[in-house]
């Protein structure tokens, strides 16, 4: 059977499928539904160490695929190379990055970025995760990380484009 | 979405995961890949070998047998046997009952006369008969008939 034939599936009954029959063309089109996003996350979280960390994610699915319970792979994957991330983080805390962000003020600008605003950031922006499940996995809430997300926004804004004088602060003379 | 974002999406579109970590990865897939049965793809096969064989044996059984008669054609067809056919009579049956020989003298002995039976016991008291009388017609003969010397 073809990769093409399980394109139609969820990553969930992907997972299941693979758990039965182990077969590496199912794993393969889960693989390659979320590799690169766990790329990118993991890079811009632990830049030195996101190609080990991805490699034992995978291993360990392959070893033992999970039980969902409910929840989506998606999340659970994240969930997952979260926990993994905050514990290299908290290993390799002064260890350099590896990847040379000098070409994009964006990317230099969420670099600059507090670990946690950054989390919450690239959680929701880049691995689409919603900001209640972000809120779970930070042990926040909800209120709190949709605060943390538009700050930011803000303060990636301010580092993109400088800061704008706004019409609300310009302050009135008085004669 | 802000310019910021679209900027973002448009840069980071260019990191994917590295070549090496997926053939890294893909090649651990593989390895835990369950081994194919090979006993039962034989079992299968000589499942499938014994049931053609099987189908064969009971379509065409003349074939391995070697007992294929010849076909019958117009052509070589004969005529002899449809005359052999018409000209084919039940044999005789040879009637089971045989003739008593003694039936005669039975006959008279049981009207009571035994002049002939006495004198056929003499005939074979005095020479040695080919065909003795029965048992029973001798012991009447005993009984009845004297010895002429």
């Amino acid at each position: 059977m073809s990769r093409k034939a399980f394109q139609h599936l969820t990553d969930e009954a992907l997972l299941d499928h693979y758990k039965e029959t182990r077969k590496t063309v199912v794993f393969h089109q889960l693989y390659t539904r979320h590799k690169d996003a766990l790329y990118r996350y993991s890079i811009q979280m632990a830049p030195a160490s996101s190609a080990k960390i991805l490699q034992e994610l995978w291993q360990k699915i392959l070893e033992n695929p999970p039980q969902l319970h409910g929840r989506l792979f998606r999340n659970w994957l994240f969930i997952q190379i979260n926990k993994a991330l905050r514990e290299q983080q908290a290993l390799n805390e002064h260890k350099s990055t590896a990847v040379d962000y000098r070409k994009s003020a964006v990317l230099v600008a969420i670099q600059k970025l507090p670990s946690l605003q950054r989390n919450i950031l690239l959680l929701h922006m880049e691995c689409k995760l919603s900001l209640a499940t972000v809120a779970d996995i930070e042990q926040i809430s909800l209120k709190k990380c949709r605060e943390y997300y538009h700050r930011a926004k803000e303060q990636i804004e301010t580092l993109v484009y400088g800061v704008q004088p706004k019409p609300w602060q310009v302050e009135v003379i008085e004669e | 979405m802000s310019n910021w974002e679209h900027q973002y999406r448009e840069e980071v579109s260019a990191f994917t995961s590295p070549q090496q970590l997926d053939t890294q990865v893909l090649q651990q897939a593989k390895r835990l890949q369950p081994k194919k049965d090979i006993g039962r793809i034989l079992s299968r096969a000589s499942l499938g070998c014994a049931t053609i064989a099987a189908i064969l044996m009971l379509v065409h059984p003349a074939q391995h047998l070697g007992a294929l008669t010849p076909r019958m054609t117009p052509e070589n067809e004969s005529p002899q046997p449809e005359l052999e056919i018409a000209r084919w009579q039940p044999p005789q049956i040879e009637s089971e009952t045989q003739e008593d020989p003694w039936q005669a003298l039975r006959n008279q002995v049981t009207a009571g006369n035994y002049i002939a039976l006495c004198q056929e016991w003499r005939l074979q008291q005095r020479t040695t008969a080919e065909q003795p009388l029965p048992r029973e017609l001798r012991k009447f003969a005993q009984k009845r008939c004297r010895i002429l010397h």
